[in-house]
């Protein structure tokens, strides 16, 4: 894809007619997404810790809604515990933006077909805007 | 501030809506950096275990005091997860904020300009075209 840069010299009525149908199937993507809510407040991103004795659990917006801690990750002392809780959260946030982003790309696969969108790169994108 | 509705006050009218969009984006790079700057901090167990997060909900930080290692693995779980939540909640707090002005300054935008501007200028040019062949 060229990216957003478009010469108004080259749009044809064809490419018209093909904008205003996508800006048909956005409409729909929007209601739909809107009923997606649900399914993104259902996601729950995991993690767990190099010993696999730390779990954590976290929302799709990256709150953490339990750590849980075995008594095998105690013994190796307070430091090494709080690094194990940190990577282990860390790990489930980005289960859970794999989550979301696999949700995304499958509406916008709908709503846009052959239209190829990367969500990772689109936030990249994004936060580029401002730099 | 309304469309010019004067021809000859166009420039001066682009020139205002050039100077309050630098103004509006300076306010938008300045909240970017901030969120960047931003740290909430949360705790549990009485202080013995303390967290950090960032402006985006990330965990950038945790201590846990060596005593806090002698409850119970079920209770320091559940105070971990309290302080986490405490210094995500206190980051997002803190977010808000920063959004919160940034979004006030971009709303002192002017509307953008829209086709009937563009159909008053054709038809004051040709107006203007008309009156010069007499």
């Amino acid at each position: 894809m060229s990216g957003f840069e478009l010469n108004p010299r080259d749009i044809r009525p064809q490419d018209v007619e093909r904008a205003e149908e996508q800006a048909e199937r956005v409409e729909a993507l929007l209601t739909e997404l809107a009923g997606q809510d649900e399914l993104l407040a259902e996601i729950v991103g995991t993690g767990r810790g190099d010993g696999g004795h730390v779990h954590a659990a976290v929302a799709a917006d990256g709150r953490v809604l339990k750590v849980a801690i075995e008594p095998r990750a105690v013994r190796e002392g307070s430091e090494a515990l709080a690094d194990e809780i940190v990577l282990t959260v860390r790990r489930a946030q980005q289960d859970a933006l794999r989550q979301v982003d696999s949700l995304v790309r499958e509406s916008l696969a709908e709503a846009l077909p052959g239209t190829p969108l990367d969500p990772a790169e689109l936030r990249e994108r994004l936060g580029r805007l401002l730099d | 501030m309304a469309s010019p509705p004067d021809p000859s006050q166009d420039r001066h009218y682009l020139e205002q809506v050039i100077e309050q969009t630098r103004t509006a984006m300076r306010g938008l790079r300045q909240a970017k950096r901030l969120i960047g700057q931003v740290e909430g901090t949360g705790e549990g167990a009485q202080g013995m275990i303390r967290a950090a997060a960032d402006g985006r909900g990330g965990l950038t930080g945790m201590r846990l005091d060596p005593r806090a290692l002698r409850l119970d693995v079920a209770t320091l779980g559940a105070e971990v997860t309290r302080a986490i939540q405490a210094a995500q909640d206190d980051a997002a707090r803190r977010t808000a904020e920063i959004v919160d002005e940034a979004v006030g300054g971009v709303g002192a935008l002017p509307e953008p300009l829209d086709e009937t501007f563009v159909r008053g200028r054709v038809d004051a040019a040709a107006r203007d075209l008309y009156s010069a062949e007499l």
